[in-house]
């Protein structure tokens, strides 16, 4: 040990970088001997899919970088009920327009008085080690640690040692290894079994409980990790344990048909329909007709809108309408490739990067197309009174934009230009022609540039 | 009244966040579940004061969750407004309730479910108060049926514990009495006994005082003997035996030759002494009879008879005898001293003197006797 320490020192002292492959040497003795030279820098590890950065000053951890992690802070506050989305997306505007940019996002919540400080330092922690833990599982990789922080990186909020927080890892790791074993797919959705007989006598742990109320047969684990807030540890901890409790099932992965899929029009080009009733009209517009049929006050309501060329009750199913349309573009382009419709937006894109949004689940999959017809009827049924309706409102939006990122993403990897081209046409027609009611300041094109490029 | 906990169930996060933020805004505290078996399980259910709950739920069904949630006692009271879809509903089919006070249809207005809510907890706020109304007047009423039926419990339980009372009692006082009853018999044994041993003791030293009396008596009339008889040998001999003897003396001198009256001396001496005797004697009796105690002639007339006759028998003629001799000698040597002795002198010398020639006679007789048995043939 102590010539490790010696070896730390020296190299500190030359500003000689470290490096390995995690075959090699194991993250904890890496980590470890970090720790020992009190060394400041960051170690960042990659591996196939992933790269991060831990963020160490002087043998201690205050932070974590990685361009994709899984749990974001903004989503970890919002999880714990601690921030509204609309206040992460103001300050993530701010974020934008900084032009140093310099700010952190906990720094500005905490500013702003929308959080506690210790709020953000407990999600960074629970970050931090989220990240941790998964690198840690890695078996195979490189790091490479680099002598020096910038300013920025040095502004910290937590601080954990590194050798109570391997210690921690080595115990998790033990229980990690057993449950990944059983939840290795985080695309699988869990149900809550329906017979009386499996209701638990004793009373759950407060995590156990928190991952069994957000069960509803429709969830992912990806999606239950993003919405308990507790982490991926901790949420798959309470998921193993409810399956052990014989709680809950796996659901059975259902294929959609092909056939339920009806093959997208041709494209043609928008124009100010004269048949705009009719439910059959052809193009964009019959697309917008294709309202699911809804019942008594709602359905009257619902029907001012339909097959109108423009006016959306709601931005939610403007952003739904948009998606369609842009699906049906995209994968009209030819019935011979192997990119299609189905696989530009599926009922599993939806799952997995829509519903991770809590408040986005109005929006439903019906027919191969995302419907958002109970979003509008909650929302003639609010009236006036829409307060009620923000949260989910700013959730759809954000689950809708998510998922528009994702579809452009994979067109972009399958057309190219093409797809670009084919995008910029769907969406010049609805910045242009479109009107939403609600919200009434509903900018089309904002939105629409703002989940073409926002993150 | 705001400030009640509301537990919404709905797999809808959006739907609960939209419950959620109504009610929030009305001072409802809620919490929101996604199934029917978080609902169950939820750890602050016995402190919710409704549930709203979405008629269709995965996993466990809407209305199983609240038939469990109104067969458990502690969950049985909470009220449950049942949250039904619109497109679920039809003109002809009536709502089933399934255990839910209310319904509500799904999309709702918000103020429509404020009002639903306050509606249902109102019902619940009278159906309590009525409860409890229907509770007291049932307590009351249970109260006087449990006082009468105790009242009649208590005299029928008092009858009893009086008569077991009584029963104890009766057997207490027999129990007390035969013990006492058999301690004063004891006690009375007792001193009967002692009483009785007192008596014998009594007896037994009654007896003893009479035998040591008798032997006192013994001893008394013993030395009263001794002394009477001693005195009364002194006094008989006093009076009779000088006048006698100087009579027989006088006699014998004046009658009697010399040589018979030594005979006729001799002889009435030796007569004279047994009739002396017997006057002694009979002087003694009378004398003894005079002076032996009533209480010993009394309680001992045979043995003093006995005793005395022993006594009489055994020592008197000794002692006569030896008195009378002794008087008899001693009167004889001081009376009969002088005159007797001159007498005797000159008896002796005329006995000498006659028995000289008795001797030589009888020599002369055998001699005579010797010769003619002996002699020449």
């Amino acid at each position: 040990m102590g010539e490790q320490a010696q070896m730390a020192t020296a190299i500190a002292g030359k500003q000689m970088e470290l490096e390995g492959t995690l075959g090699a040497f194991q993250l904890p003795d890496v980590m470890r001997f970090l720790a020992m030279g009190s060394m400041t820098g960051v170690l960042t590890l990659t591996n196939a899919d992933r790269i991060m950065g831990l963020i160490i000053k002087e043998g201690r951890l205050i932070g974590t970088t990685s361009p994709n992690r899984m749990l974001k802070l903004g989503q970890l506050l919002i999880s714990s009920a601690a921030i509204r989305r609309r206040d992460l997306e103001e300050v993530l505007e701010c974020q934008r327009d900084d032009v140093h940019g310099t700010a952190h996002i906990g720094e500005m919540l905490i500013q702003r008085g929308l959080v506690t400080a210790e709020q953000v330092s407990q999600a960074l922690e629970l970050q931090a080690k989220e990240e941790l833990w998964e690198a840690l599982s890695w078996t195979e990789g490189t790091f490479k640690f680099e002598h020096g922080l910038t300013p920025s990186m040095t502004r910290s909020m937590f601080c954990l040692e590194i050798g109570s927080l391997l210690d921690e890892g080595a115990e998790r790791m033990e229980q990690w290894r057993e449950i990944d074993r059983n939840l290795r797919d985080t695309d699988r959705v869990y149900r809550v079994r329906g017979d009386i007989a499996a209701i638990p006598e004793t009373r759950l742990k407060p995590n156990t409980w928190r991952v069994l109320s957000l069960l509803n047969g429709q969830r992912s684990l990806k999606v239950m990790i993003y919405l308990c807030g507790l982490g991926k540890f901790e949420t798959l901890c309470a998921i193993d344990n409810l399956l052990s409790m014989q709680l809950i099932e796996p659901v059975e992965s259902v294929k959609l048909p092909k056939t339920e899929v009806k093959a997208p029009e041709p494209a043609q080009s928008p124009s100010p329909a004269k048949d705009e009733e009719s439910e059959e009209t052809p193009g964009l517009l019959g697309l917008f007709s294709r309202r699911r049929r809804t019942p008594s006050t709602t359905a009257e309501s619902v029907q001012l809108y339909q097959g109108q060329c423009g006016p959306f009750l709601t931005s939610v199913g403007f952003g739904c309408a948009l998606l369609n349309r842009l699906s049906e573009r995209l994968g009209s382009v030819t019935q011979t490739d192997d990119l299609t419709a189905q696989q530009l937006l599926t009922q599993e894109l939806w799952a997995g990067e829509g519903l991770r949004y809590q408040r986005a689940d109005l929006i439903e999959w019906r027919d191969g197309r995302l419907d958002s017809s109970r979003f509008d009827q909650y929302m003639v049924h609010a009236g006036s009174n829409t307060k009620h309706m923000i949260g989910c409102l700013e959730d759809s939006m954000a689950a809708l934009a998510a998922v528009g990122r994702e579809m452009v993403r994979r067109a972009d990897d399958a057309y190219g230009p093409r797809a670009e081209r084919m995008i910029q046409d769907v969406t010049r027609y609805f910045c242009e022609r479109v009107e939403v009611g609600w919200p009434g300041d509903f900018s089309s094109r904002g939105w629409i540039q703002q989940w073409i490029k926002g993150e | 009244m705001a400030g009640e906990s509301i537990l919404v169930v709905d797999d809808s996060l959006a739907v609960l966040d939209m419950v959620q933020t109504v009610l929030h805004d009305q001072g409802y505290h809620v919490t929101s579940v996604s199934n029917g078996t978080a609902a169950l399980t939820c750890p602050s259910l016995e402190d919710v004061s409704l549930v709203v709950i979405d008629e269709q739920l995965d996993g466990l069904a809407s209305r199983e969750t609240m038939r469990i949630l109104k067969q458990n006692a502690p969950t049985h009271p909470i009220p449950i407004l049942m949250m039904v879809p619109e497109e679920g509903l039809t003109q002809t089919e009536s709502v089933s309730m399934g255990g839910a006070c209310a319904y509500m249809v799904k999309p709702f207005d918000p103020q429509a479910l404020v009002r639903k809510v306050e509606q249902v907890l109102d019902q619940q706020r009278l159906d309590e108060l009525s409860n409890q109304y229907l509770a007291d007047a049932a307590d009351r009423m249970m109260t006087q049926l449990a006082d009468k039926q105790i009242a009649g419990a208590v005299e029928r339980k008092t009858q009893l514990i009086i008569e077991r009372c009584i029963q104890n009692i009766t057997t207490t006082i027999d129990q007390r009495a035969r013990a006492q009853v058999d301690e004063h018999v004891t006690s009375l044994v007792a001193d009967k006994e002692q009483e009785l041993v007192k008596l014998t003791v009594r007896e037994v030293a009654q007896s003893m005082v009479e035998k040591l009396a008798a032997s006192k008596v013994e001893e008394a009339m013993n030395v009263i003997l001794a002394e009477q008889t001693d005195r009364a040998v002194r006094g008989a001999g006093d009076k009779i035996l000088p006048n006698m003897i100087r009579e027989k003396v006088k006699e014998m001198l004046t009658n009697m030759l010399p040589r018979e009256v030594e005979s006729r001396l001799q002889k009435a001496a030796e007569k004279m002494v047994p009739e002396i005797s017997q006057q002694i004697v009979g002087t003694v009796e009378e004398v003894a009879k005079r002076a032996v105690p009533r209480a010993g002639r009394e309680l001992l007339p045979a043995v003093v008879e006995g005793q005395v006759a022993t006594a009489v028998d055994q020592v008197v003629p000794r002692r006569v005898s030896d008195l009378v001799s002794r008087e008899l000698e001693k009167q004889l040597r001081e009376k009969l001293d002088p005159t007797v002795r001159e007498e005797a002198a000159r008896i002796r010398r005329n006995v000498i003197v006659i028995n000289s020639v008795v001797g030589a006679l009888m020599l002369a007789g055998m001699a005579v006797m010797l010769w003619l048995n002996y002699g020449p043939k």
